[in-house]
Formats: structure tokens, sequence, C-alpha cells
């Protein structure tokens, strides 16, 4: 498979050097050069370079052809492969200009090349191109020589020109002429017309040059006439301007006028089809340029776009991040003005709380001392004198005033410790009663001098789950008040009752002068009265029981008096258990 | 019956004072006025005490706190004194179990109410002193008894013998019954092992048993009262008093 793949690739190789040749080196027919060169294909099944080189060479790519018949030639030991490659180097050469390398190169083909008439027209080529006429001479001859042996049925117009040529630089020209002729001859056989004015005009032009003008005019005339009937400028050209000189030679001005006339028509139409074609290149290339600018205006355009874009991203994100730092700022401060208000209400808090405390120091605590002191002064003074009775009588007020002094120290203190977060509480169950008689038991004394007759008739078994000491304190202001509130030979009573049996009612019932509407909304409003400790005490049972889990409750009236119910929750259960 | 011997923890010998006419009024013996913890510790091993009334400050220190633990132990009821409301205090004094506390200034009745309540917590018998019929407490080696507002105290080993009655359970001692409102299985679990049960609603003290009538299924104590033997009981008893082997 292989090897059948690579033979076909080599033939088709082969072709083209025969193409070639005929190109370069006229129609020499050359079935032998075919044929033998798929013989040699197969023989050189395994020589790399110089599949290599046939296969460039028939690329048309001469320097990688060249480089690769001279290291196939460095290596080779086949004198037949040898030859190939030493005439493919040489059509390389050829090709590149390099005259003397080309001629060394089929110098070295041995005479055992099965192409030698091909290297030998090939050298003769050479030479002529060196203008060693001579030399290239001897090899047409040899050429010539073989032609006559073989009839071969060739036609080589251009090895005849050659061979012309050659007589022509040698001044021979007899000789020139009849290969001249031959050429001519053989071009009109073949009807190539280019050809065959050209041999023609070159037969005219040796006989001009000898000075034969009557052989060499009609010969112009001929050439003339037939370049007429074609269409190639160049030779129409050609011909005209012949015709121009030779007719001014003969001083036929008239007519050379015509010819250079019609010479310079064709001229210009070359020069025309020449500029209009150049033209139209520039045109394009100008066309091509504006294109260009175009696209780079396009392009510049679309790089501005991109920067504008980029710009406007970036102005975007920067704008985003301005708003969130602003954000941020904003909660931090807003945050911090909420901190702010809510110290500063408390401060206001703290603030009044100092100044009612003040007030009540000020007020409530100077005027009992006062008393107290005054008291003193006539104690003494009584007591000298032996005056009893004033004195049993002040005794009894310096037990009211300095009860009413220990329970305002007692309400400031319950106060501030409830206000502070620091009042300690348990709640735990106790039995209320005994707890309503001790606070009694504390009163007796301003009770008795007031002549006012209380009762407890809380129900013994009634058990409140509540904080023993703040009972107590509230229990203890509120009695304080109902006997303060009271006239003399009233009474107070203490009550209890059940509410949806989880709460205990107890309510403190005086017939005392009542608490005025306005100061009883103060109260249970918890507004701030300017007289300081009005409605202080009641403000503080309310914090103290609701802390407690309790509640209080006000009703009151200018005719009924007072009646003031302490919610106490019970304890679980307690009433079921105690009534059975 | 007896008075209660009380040690008043207290460095103020004016409130000292106040405590100490308060409690006497109130039939309790003032046994010490101790105003420093190594007092009241010396006095606590030599002489018997049923009641400390424990001031928790003394000077700066919370001595109270630190002899109540040691009080608590030796299983007497406390009760804590203290001029201060404030809660860092209290929430340590609160770690002692039971508690009990008296803000001073304080009348008479609330400091008989406190130790009253002190006691009904210490041995887990809550408001039985307001009881009515039975206002009494049980403890080990007392039976704690309210009369007249005033509590005095029976030694356990002299009570004879205690007998269900209706809701309550009466205990006999020295001719004079008193009731205590406590299940009798409650009470079995209370007393000292020296109290056997001789039927479904009794028990008795043995040391007081004079003579044993067991075909007659009758015991006889000492004060003359006649018990019924049940024969549930019976083999027990006999069991435990060696009678039978």
């Amino acid at each position: 498979m292989n090897i059948l793949h690579k033979n076909s690739i080599l033939l088709l190789a082969l072709c083209h050097i025969h193409l070639c040749v005929i190109r370069s080196q006229t129609t020499v027919k050359n079935n032998d050069f075919e044929s033998s060169s798929f013989r040699i294909c197969e023989l050189t099944n395994h020589q790399e370079l110089f599949h290599k080189s046939i296969h460039f060479f028939s690329e048309n790519q001469i320097d990688s052809t060249y480089l690769y018949t001279s290291r196939f030639l460095q290596i080779s030991k086949n004198k037949q492969l040898s030859d190939y490659a030493y005439y493919i180097q040489a059509a390389s050469a050829e090709r590149k200009k390099l005259l003397d390398q080309a001629e060394e190169s089929l110098k070295q083909i041995s005479n055992n090349f099965d192409f030698k008439k091909l290297k030998n027209l090939r050298l003769a080529t050479v030479l002529l191109s060196k203008k060693q006429y001579k030399e290239a001479l001897e090899y047409y001859k040899k050429w010539e020589e073989d032609l006559s042996k073989h009839k071969n049925e060739a036609s080589p117009i251009e090895i005849y020109h050659n061979i012309g040529v050659c007589y022509l630089h040698l001044k021979n020209f007899k000789k020139a002429t009849i290969y001249l002729y031959k050429e001519r001859d053989l071009a009109m056989k073949t009807n190539d017309t280019l050809s065959t004015i050209y041999a023609t005009m070159d037969i005219a032009n040796l006989y001009y040059e000898q000075y034969l003008d009557d052989k060499a005019i009609p010969l112009f005339v001929e050439a003339y006439t037939l370049a007429k009937n074609t269409s190639n400028h160049e030779i129409k050209q050609n011909t005209a301007l012949n015709m121009a000189v030779v007719e001014e030679n003969r001083k036929n001005f008239k007519k050379s006028v015509a010819y250079r006339k019609e010479y310079e028509k064709w001229k210009d139409s070359i020069w025309n089809r020449d500029k209009i074609w150049e033209l139209a290149k520039h045109e394009q290339a100008f066309a091509v340029a504006q294109k260009q600018k175009e696209i780079e205006l396009q392009e510049k355009q679309i790089e501005i776009k991109n920067a504008q874009q980029n710009i406007l991203f970036i102005g975007i994100v920067s704008l985003f991040i301005i708003i969130a730092v602003v954000i941020v700022f904003l909660r931090q401060g807003i945050k911090k003005n909420r901190v702010i208000v809510r110290q500063k209400n408390r401060l206001v808090d703290l603030n009044e709380t100092k100044n009612k405390l003040f007030s009540i120091v000020s007020h409530d605590l100077k005027t009992p001392i006062n008393t107290i002191r005054h008291n003193n002064s006539i104690l003494k003074e009584s007591f000298e004198n032996n005056d009893y009775s004033e004195v049993k009588e002040k005794i009894n007020e310096g037990i009211q005033v300095t009860n009413g002094v220990h329970l305002l120290l007692d309400k400031v203190l319950n106060w501030s410790l409830l206000e502070s977060g620091q009042l300690f509480t348990t709640i735990e169950p106790f039995p209320l009663k005994p707890i309503v008689t001790q606070i009694i038991y504390s009163y007796q004394t301003i009770i008795d001098s007031k002549n006012i007759k209380v009762i407890n008739n809380a129900l013994p078994s009634i058990i409140v789950n509540s904080d023993i000491e703040s009972t107590k304190v509230v229990l203890r202001n509120l009695l304080d008040n109902a006997i303060k509130y009271s006239n003399k030979n009233g009474s107070v009573l203490f009550e209890t009752s059940i509410e949806n049996n989880s709460f205990c009612h107890l309510k403190i019932i005086d017939n005392g002068i009542g608490i005025s509407e306005e100061t009883l909304k103060s109260i249970t409003l918890n507004h701030h009265n300017k007289s300081a400790s009005k409605g202080f005490g009641l403000r503080l049972c309310m914090s103290l029981l609701k802390n407690s889990g309790g509640d209080l409750k006000i009703s009151s009236s200018k005719v009924n008096g007072t009646t003031i119910s302490v919610v106490l929750p019970l304890k679980n259960n307690n009433m079921i258990n105690l009534k059975t | 019956m007896k008075n209660i011997n009380v040690l008043v923890l207290e460095d103020n010998p004016k409130e000292a004072l106040i405590i100490e006419k308060a409690l006497i009024k109130h039939n309790y013996d003032v046994t010490a006025i101790c105003s420093n913890i190594n007092e009241a510790e010396k006095v606590l091993q030599q002489t018997p005490i049923d009641l400390c009334i424990l001031d928790i400050f003394l000077g700066n220190v919370t001595g109270g706190i630190d002899l109540a633990e040691k009080v608590s132990k030796s299983n007497i009821p406390f009760l804590f004194l203290t001029s201060s409301k404030d809660r860092t205090v209290f929430e340590k004094a609160k770690l002692t179990n039971p508690f009990s506390y008296l803000l001073k200034p304080f009348n008479e009745l609330e400091l008989t109410f406190t130790i009253e309540l002190a006691i009904e917590k210490f041995f887990d018998q809550f408001n039985a002193f307001s009881e009515e019929k039975a206002p009494t407490v049980l403890s080990t080696n007392y039976l704690f008894i309210k009369n007249a507002d005033k509590i005095s105290k029976v030694e356990i080993n002299d009570i004879s013998f205690i007998q269900v009655e209706n809701r309550y359970c009466k205990v006999s001692y020295n001719k004079h019954n008193y009731f205590v409102k406590m299940p009798l299985k409650k009470i079995i679990e209370t007393l000292p092992p020296y109290f056997i049960q001789t039927h479904r609603n009794c028990i008795i003290n043995s040391h007081k048993i004079k003579d044993i009538f067991p075909n007659d299924n009758l015991i006889v104590l000492e004060d003359g009262n006649k018990i019924t033997l049940s024969e549930r009981y019976k083999y027990n008893i006999l069991k435990r008093l060696n009678i039978i082997n």
C-alpha cells in the first residue's frame, strides 16, 4: 500500500518535470524520459532525500529543491540517481539565474545519462545565456545531428531561434538566415502567428542589418500586415515602429509619420491600458487605504466608546461605593443617635429622680426633724414643770413623727433600690393575715392617739405568693395614708376577697377625706407632680407590687373615703386545699 | 414542756438588747448573745441550741452567713437579720437553704412570726403553726408546739404514744394531748427507731412500755394508757423487744 502510494506521488512529480522541460526547452517530446522516470521511481523507493528533491522541484520550490539535491548529492553513490539529481539541481540553478552553477551541475552529469539530449539542450541554453555562443552552438549542432539521425518529429521553434541568434552574434549571417527561416517555416507550419511575426521580424532585421533593404522591407510589411490581424498591442506597436523607421530611411516621411502615429497610438493604448491598470490599482490602493482609514476610525471610535464605557462603569461602581459608605456612616450615626437619645432620656429620668430626692429630703424630712427638735425642748420644759400630760402628748407626737420619717426613709430606700434594679425580692408563699397584723401592730401608738378603729378581717387561710418585704412596705404605706387621711374616731378596715381563684384582693377601706380626682390621675398616670411626695408612696406601692407579680387599684370619693385594693397572686391551688 | 433555746449573733449591743427583750417576752430562752463567730461556735459546741438568730453583717463582714452554713449542718433552724435590702448581700445569703430573713427595724410580732416561719421552713412543714387545731412542728428531737402565740418544745423521748385521730395525729405526752397535721407514715419516718408501730393507727415509744400482754393483744404504758396490739404488728414488736427470738 505504502509503496504504491509513494509511487503515484513520484509519477505525478516526474510528469511535472517533463512539463517543465518542455516549457523551458520548447516542444521536445520525451516519452522516454517519462517511462525511465517511472522506472527510476520504482528503484529509488527508499531514497528519502531524492524523493524530497523531486517533490519540491515539482512544487516549484526552487530553494528547497536545490538544498535537498545538494544534500542528496553529497551522500549519493548511485550514478543514475545522481545524474537525475544534477539535472534537477541545474534546472533550479538556471531558474535562479545562477548560470555558472547550472553549467557546473550539467557538466557533472555522466555520459550514460538517459536524457543526454535534454542535458545538452539545457547546457546550450545556459551557455547562450552566458553569451558563450560558440560553445552553445556546439551543443546545438550535436542536438541537430541527433535530430537528423532519429528523424524526430519535434518542432523546436525556440531552438532554431536560439541557433539563429548564436550565428547572428557570431556575424555568420548566412547561417543565421537559414535557421531563422527554419524557425519561420516551423511557426507558419504550426499556425503560430505570433512566432511567425517574430521570426519574420527577426529575418527582416537580419536583412536590414546587412543593408539588404529590398529583402527586408517586404518582410517588415508582411510582419506589419500579420500583426494587424492579431490582438497583441506590443507586436502591433513594434511592427508599426519598424515600418516607421523603414519609411523614414526611404525618406517617405508622410508614411513614416503615419506609421509613427500608429506606433504612438498603440503605445498610448498600451500605456493607457497600463495606465488604466495602474490607475485601477491606485484607486484600489486608495480605496483600500480609505477603507483602512475608516477601519482605523471605527477602531478609534470603538476605543473611545470602550473608554467611555469603562469610565461610566468605574463611575457607577464608585458611586455605589460612595452610597454604601454614606449609608454605613448614616446608619452608624443613627445608631449613635439612638443610643444618645436613650442615654439622654435616662439622664432626664435620673435628673428628675435626683430633684425629687432633694425636694423630699429638703421638705418632707426637714419638717418632721424640726418638729422633733421643737418637741424635745417643750418636753424638757414640761418635764421640769412636772406637766406629765404634756410630756405624754409630746412623746406620742414624737413617736408619730419618727414613724413618719422612718417610713419616708424606707420609701426612698426601696424606691432607689427598685429604680437601680438592686432591690432584692424572693417570691415565696406566706400567710397574709399575720403580716397585716404585724403592720397594724407597729402603728398601734398612732392609731390609739387618733382613736381610730383598725379591723383586720383578712381570712387566716389565705396564702399569697409574693415577696414578704415588698408587701410589708406597701401595707405600711397604705395604712399610714389611711390613718393620715382619716378623721379622729375614724375606722380602717382590712378585708380580703379571692378573684378568679388565683388572686387575692386585700382591700384597705377608710372613711377619711378621700383622694381628689386630680391627685388620683397624677398617681395612676405616673405624672411627676410639683409637690414631690404627694402620691410618691402610692406610686412606689404600685411599682413594688408589679415587681412581685401583683397590682394596686384605687377607688376614692369625697363622701365614702378611699378604698385601695392590693392585688397579690395566690399560692397555687392553695385555696382548694384549705377549703376542704 | 420546755422553752426554746435561742442563740443570737449580733454585734450591736443595743439591738441585741431589743431582740433579747422581745424574745423573753415571748417565752424564748436567750441562751447566749454573741458578737462574733468564734464565741458563737463555742456556745454551739457546749450548749444545746434550738434556734439561731444571725445578723448578716458583723462589722463589714458577712459573718452571719458563714455561721449559718455550720448551723444548718447541725440541724438547727436559723434566720437572718439585716438592715440592708441590697441585692448583692442577699444573693449570697440566699445560698443557705432554707432561707428566712427579717429586715431591721422590726417589731416583736414580726420577729416571732419570722422565727415560726424559719422553723416551719427548716423542717419542711410550711404554715404548720397556723393550723388552728394542730399548731405544731415535728422534728427528730422535738415537737414544737405553738400555744397562745408562744412556742415551746417537747422532747421526743418524753412522748409515750401517737395515735391517728380524724385528720390529725394525737401526740400523748404527760397526760397532755397535742395534735400534729402529718400522716402517720411520715411521722414514723421522722421519729427515732425506738418508736414502734403497734397498730395501723398507733405508734408507741418502746421506752415507755410498762407491760405487754401478747395473749390479750394489749400494751400498758408507764402513764397507764392501754394500747391495742394488732396481730399484724405483734410478731414484729415481740421480736424487736427481744421477748421472742
